[in-house]
Parts: C-alpha cells; structure tokens; sequence
C-alpha cells in the first residue's frame, strides 16, 4: 500500500513554494546570457571539406605521451560534449593524464554533402587526420579514441589500416545493434531507410532529435524540467543546465548515404556480428583489430546497451583487451563528477602502458 | 465532492498567490483567470508574452517544455487537492480522480462530444505530458512538407469509422480511372491524394495505439496507489513524490510499449507513409519547378553527386601524388631531407603504397557503399 503523509493544504503550499522558485528562476534564465561551447584552448591544425582537426593545449610542464591521440567523435551531436564547461571535461582529464589530444569536428553537413559515403568518412576524412597527426609527429601511428558512432568508425578505421593505429580507445560504442534491450535498433527494424534517404536526402537533426527523446520521453521531458525548477535558483547552475540542453538538441544533419548505410549495415543487418561489412572496397571483420584495445562502456546507459559495447570482446582480434565499464549512462560518462575523476585518469593510464 | 470540500480554501488561496507573483513580474496589474485552475497557466503566459522577445531561441523552447511540463503538474495538484475527503482516505478520493481522468481522456480520444470544455481542457493538461512523441512528430514531421497538409487530431480522428466514411469515398474516388490528354497528370494527383489518405491513417493509428497505452498507465498508477503488484511500499510526503511516481509509472508502461512487436510496426508504417508521401509531393513540385525553367531538387542531387565522385577521385589522385612523392624521396637519399621528415617519409612509404592501391581499386570500380 502506498503511505501519504500528504495534506491538500501542504500541496497547496508546494505549489506556492514552486511557483515562487519558478518565477524567480525565469528572471534567472533571462541573464544566462549566450552559451558558450568548449572551455580548453585549442588550435585548428587542419581542415578537409566541413571537418576541423584540433589540437588541444596540454598543460605546461607536464609529462607527454609521444603517441598523439585521435578523438573521433559519432556523427549524431556535437564533440563540444568531451570539453562542456571547466569543471566537465574529459579533454581536460586527458591532456592532465598527459594525453597529446587531437579531436575531429566534423562540422555541419548540408545538402551538398548528401552523397558522402561511410568510406569517405572514415578511409577519407578519418584517414587523411590520421596521416596529418603521424606527418606532423614523424610516426607511424597514433593512438585512436572513438565515441559512440565514433568508436564504430574507429573500429572499422582500425581492422582496415590496423598499421596506422597504436592502440584503440571505444566508448559507450555499439558493436552488437540487436541486443534486446536495444530500443533503436527494434524501432528502425520496418523503416524503408532507403526510402527515407531517398526522400530527405539528409536526414534532419531535427528528426533524430526526436528519436532520441523518445527513448525515454516522460523522464527527458517532464521530469527533466521540473527539476530544473531547483537549479533555476542558481545563475551558474542555470547556465550549466542550458548549456547541456544546447548540446543535446545541437543535432547536425546526418549525411544521407552514410546514414543510409550505417543504419541498414549496423542496425538492420548487424554486420559486426552476422559478418559481411563492407566500407568502400575494403572488407571490415573485427578479427582485423589485433591492436590493444580498451572497451569503456557505461552500465546504465539507455542509447547503446552495455551487452551491445561488450559483444566486442569476443569478436576482436587482439589479445590485449580490456574493458572498463563506469557507472552511469550514455552522458554521465563524459559530465559526471565521478567520471572525471576516474575515466580519464583510467584512459591515460592505459594508453601510457602501450605507447 | 468539490463545493463541500476545505481543502478548497487553501487551493484558492494558492491560485490566488500564483495570480498575484506572476503579476508582479509582469504589469503590476493583477490578472483575472478564467478559472482558478488556468491561474497558474495563464499568470506565465501572460508574463512570457511580455518577456519573450528580449530572450534567446533556446529560452523559447524551454519555455514550452516548462508550460508542458507545469500543466501536467498542477493539473494533478488541483485533483488531489480538490478530490481530497477532508478525514483522509486519501488514495481513495485520488483513485476516483484518475478514474475521472481516464474517462474523460478515453472520450476526448474518442471526439469528446459529450465532454465540457473545462472537462476537455482538464485531461489535456492532466496528459499533456504522455503526447509529447506524437506532437513532436507532427511538428517534425510538418517542417519537412513542401506545402501544408490536414493534419489528423489527436482527438477522436477515425478515417475507418462511419463518421469517417468520407475516406472510403475518397478511396475509390481517388482509384478512378483517367482518361484523356491530361491523364498521366490526373494519375499523379491521384497517387498523391491516396498517399495523404495513407499517412492520415496510418498516423492515426499511432496516436489511438498511444491514447490506449495512456489509459493503462494511468490504471497501472492506480494499482501502485493502491499497493497491488508492488512489493515494496511506496511513501509519499510530497506532491513532488507524487508525480514522480506517475511519471516513473508512465515511463515503465510506455517502455514496453515501445519494445512491442506492435510499436515497431505502427512506427514503421507512420515514417514510411510519410517518406511516401513526400518523396510524391517533392517529384510534383520538381515538375512544377521544371516548367518555371528552375532547377529542380533531382538536378541540384546529381550535380551533389557527381561533385561527390570527383572529391573522391581528387583524393586518390593525391593519395597517389604523396606515394609519388615519398618514393622519390626514399631515392634521392636521406641525407636531402630533415632528419625528422626523412624518417617519416620512408616510414610511410609501405603506407602510402597501399592505400594507394587500394584507392585506385576504389575509382576503377567505381561503386558506392549501400
């Protein structure tokens, strides 16, 4: 039996209370003022079509792994998540772990853009930074860290061109797309997707931000915002807040023919898994990746199932696997107080040891 | 229940408060609501209409997400105040509020013919929350048409109900056959009317299978209240806590829901049918485009599309130049380089070999990836 120890008249004065934080929190929100994206000083050191490569400023005085790394970041959102505020930042973790931080923006594709390829992603843009960073440091290879979609990429990046890459790094990346527990995949599995790439072209962020919210859309929007109720009270935390909420509806446009081919090859047909893949000319079987590879997934997290990260350990070639699994979800890995204490540190650590 | 109920003091003392601190931050003249129940609703918008143009495009969003958010919130407020017998019993009285809620819910799902504005309006906000996937996908959805289309209600649209027989007629109306000069175009409007009545259907089928999954959460949070089916007992000293728990019941429900075999085929149908549907209208407005002497959105796609096959080719082409390059290096001698670049160059040399290679494999069959 549920217990109320609740009054109408203690409602009522919730209420009040509520509706007092909620009025002054909107005067609140009235002086956040712009929000800004990414805190840690970086260089543009190259660019391709809409990509961006950085390098990140490493802190001064400071011990450096000789082998760069490589962030690629998914296609879906943007990578100003690894360095939201000061507080927050995995980049910075990783450059005071003493990481030579390297990130691939891949900016913003239009129309014009529709027609590239997941094998130009990854043997084009993903490639040509990958020979920029070895040219740049006189190497031959460097260490490659992908997130979400982005370890997806780096995994195939890595079976194709196992010579160019030290030691890999996947985050919260899906490897089998048809756990059960899997929502996207079970929701994509009677969509026509060339039908839909056919008729959009791109397909809007817009619509994958509605995708999303639909994973779970009572607690990501009512509940979500009656929390922020509290945090209103407070400008900083305020700020924090809307900040986060500009990352998470910073949905890029996805690039048809490579959206077209990531959700039949990943999501529809599981080629991980069942075998097949295919990336331009060159076949991808995860047998490939026989460099060390460290496997970070996190335990609660509701876009990519910790089974579906973990089906990577059977399935790689290397013998140096580890897995470090975090607890949390698919965003806490990156913002959370615990997760910059341990994650990085823990990435760094790892990395040290192989390079 | 309500006239003889005390609590109703304190609840319109409570109104009255909101009308009064939305006031304040707005004219300084104190609003008149049109029912205690809207106070807090209109006290905002009235303030936001005030404050809005001086705020950010994120703040407007958040600011719908707030109202969405606050009316489920203070429509649940109002019902356990107002539905509260003043000896307790208190999950008993809120029992027979939600039963109110789901009734009136399922008819205003229904056309709501026999219900009251007020009544209408109450189970909106009540589940003004649970419609946020569909309102998003129709305002998505609606962005992305080149021109306006009649929209399915939420409430009580039907195309296979007799009210509805207008579909049916529309149906084989649409199935005529067409003859004479401008037959091939009367055909094209016709395919395009069955796919409008495609969507619509299919769309409505999406809403009715999410106003059926509304009603059993709002039973299966009558069950939680009423401790069946639950082990561990739940406390509730807040009206924070209480909507908590309706929302965490929601959610669980509509996991389920969307986990279904059901779900991914009503999904499934709903994008398709609107992908159909605007793949025909953008061909139309291509012809329409055609006849203007414009370019048309199928002309810009291949110009994109051979721009694409010439970057690609550009990169091979300089993939190979470097391998050139680096071969002639490696001959010449490291002694002609830096030391630095020397050593990169003949570490890379097997590199470039190969992915020149294999890139010329790329252009020579020429295919792309699907």
């Amino acid at each position: 039996m549920m217990s109320f120890n609740l009054r109408p008249d203690q409602v009522a004065e919730e209420l009040v209370e509520f509706n007092e934080k909620l009025v002054n929190g909107l005067q609140n929100m009235l002086e956040v003022g712009e929000i800004s994206e990414g805190v840690t000083e970086r260089e543009a050191v190259f660019t391709d079509d809409k990509l961006t490569l950085y390098r990140y400023k490493a802190p001064e005085g400071g011990r450096q792994n000789k082998v760069p790394m490589l962030i690629v970041y998914a296609l879906v959102n943007r990578p100003y998540m690894t360095d939201l505020q000061e507080n927050r930042s995995m980049i910075k973790g990783l450059l005071d772990g003493g990481q030579d931080v390297y990130l691939i923006d891949w900016g913003y594709p239009d129309r014009s853009d529709r027609y590239l390829t997941l094998d130009d992603y990854i043997n084009g843009y993903i490639d040509s930074c990958v020979d920029y960073i070895c040219a740049r440091h006189g190497i031959d290879g460097i260490n490659l860290l992908g997130i979400c979609q982005g370890g997806t990429f780096s995994l195939c990046y890595s079976a194709i061109h196992p010579e160019k890459v030290n030691a890999l790094v996947t985050m919260v990346t899906p490897i089998d797309f048809k756990t059960p527990d899997n929502m996207l995949s079970h929701w994509v599995q009677q969509v026509d997707i060339d039908l839909l790439v056919d008729t959009l072209g791109n397909v809007s962020g817009e619509m994958l931000n509605w995708t999303f919210l639909n994973l779970k859309p009572y607690h990501l929007t009512s509940l979500k915002y009656l929390s922020m109720v509290d945090l209103m009270q407070d400008v900083d935390q305020m700020k924090n807040f809307m900040r986060m909420e500009k990352w998470i509806f910073d949905s890029p446009d996805q690039a048809g023919e490579a959206y077209r081919q990531f959700i039949k090859d990943f999501f529809q047909e599981n080629r991980f898994i069942t075998g097949g893949l295919k990336i331009g000319e060159h076949d991808v079987s995860l047998d490939e990746v026989t460099m060390p590879v460290l496997n970070v997934y996190a335990d609660q997290d509701h876009l990519v199932p910790p089974d579906a990260s973990r089906a990577l350990k059977y399935r790689v070639g290397t013998k140096d696997y580890t897995e470090l699994s975090f607890k949390g979800g698919h965003i806490g890995i990156y913002v959370s107080g615990k997760a910059q204490a341990t994650v990085p540190p823990a990435i760094a650590e790892w990395l040290d040891s192989r390079s | 229940m309500a006239e003889n109920n005390p609590w109703l003091d304190s609840w319109m003392q409570a109104q009255q408060q909101f009308l009064n601190k939305w006031s304040e931050m707005a004219s300084g003249v104190t609003p008149q609501a049109s029912s205690p129940a809207n106070a807090w609703a209109e006290g905002m918008e009235k303030w936001w209409k005030q404050a809005a143009p001086s705020t950010p495009d994120l703040s407007s969003d958040l600011y719908e997400k707030l109202m969405e958010m606050g009316k489920s919130f203070f429509s649940m407020a109002e019902g356990y105040t107002t539905s509260s017998h003043p000896m307790g019993h208190t999950h008993e009285h809120l029992n027979h509020w939600f039963d109110q809620m789901k009734e009136n819910y399922r008819q205003l799902h229904e056309g709501g013919a026999t219900l009251s504005e007020q009544a209408k309006q109450g189970a909106k906000d009540f589940m003004a929350f649970w419609e946020v996937p569909m309102e998003s996908w129709h305002k998505t959805a609606h962005k992305m048409m080149p021109h306006a289309i009649e929209w399915p209600s939420f409430y009580g649209f039907d195309p296979r109900k007799p009210e509805g027989q207008l579909f049916e007629q529309m149906h084989k109306l649409l199935s005529m056959p067409q003859v004479g000069y401008s037959r091939e175009n009367q055909e094209r409007m016709q395919e395009l009317g069955r796919l409008v009545l495609d969507y619509q259907e299919a769309a409505s089928d999406y809403n009715k299978a999410f106003a059926r999954v509304a009603q059993e959460s709002i039973e299966e949070f009558q069950k939680v209240i009423a401790g069946i089916d639950k082990d561990t007992p739940l406390e509730v000293n807040s009206l924070r806590d209480l909507y908590t728990t309706w929302i965490n019941v929601c959610e669980d429900i509509y996991a389920d829901f969307a986990m279904s075999d059901e779900y991914q085929s009503i999904y499934g149908r709903m994008v398709n049918a609107f992908m159909a549907l605007k793949k025909e209208s953008e061909a139309l407005m291509d012809k329409q485009l055609e006849s203007l002497n414009m370019p048309t959105r199928r002309e810009v796609d291949a110009i994109s599309e051979k721009l694409q096959q010439v970057k690609r080719e550009n990169r091979t082409l300089r993939a190979e130049l470097a391998g050139i390059k680096a071969r002639l290096d490696a001959a010449a001698g490291p002694a002609k380089a830096p030391r630095a670049v020397a050593k990169k160059k003949v570490a890379k040399k097997k590199v470039a070999k190969k992915a020149a290679a294999k890139k010329k494999a790329t252009v020579k069959k020429k295919t792309r990836s699907r």
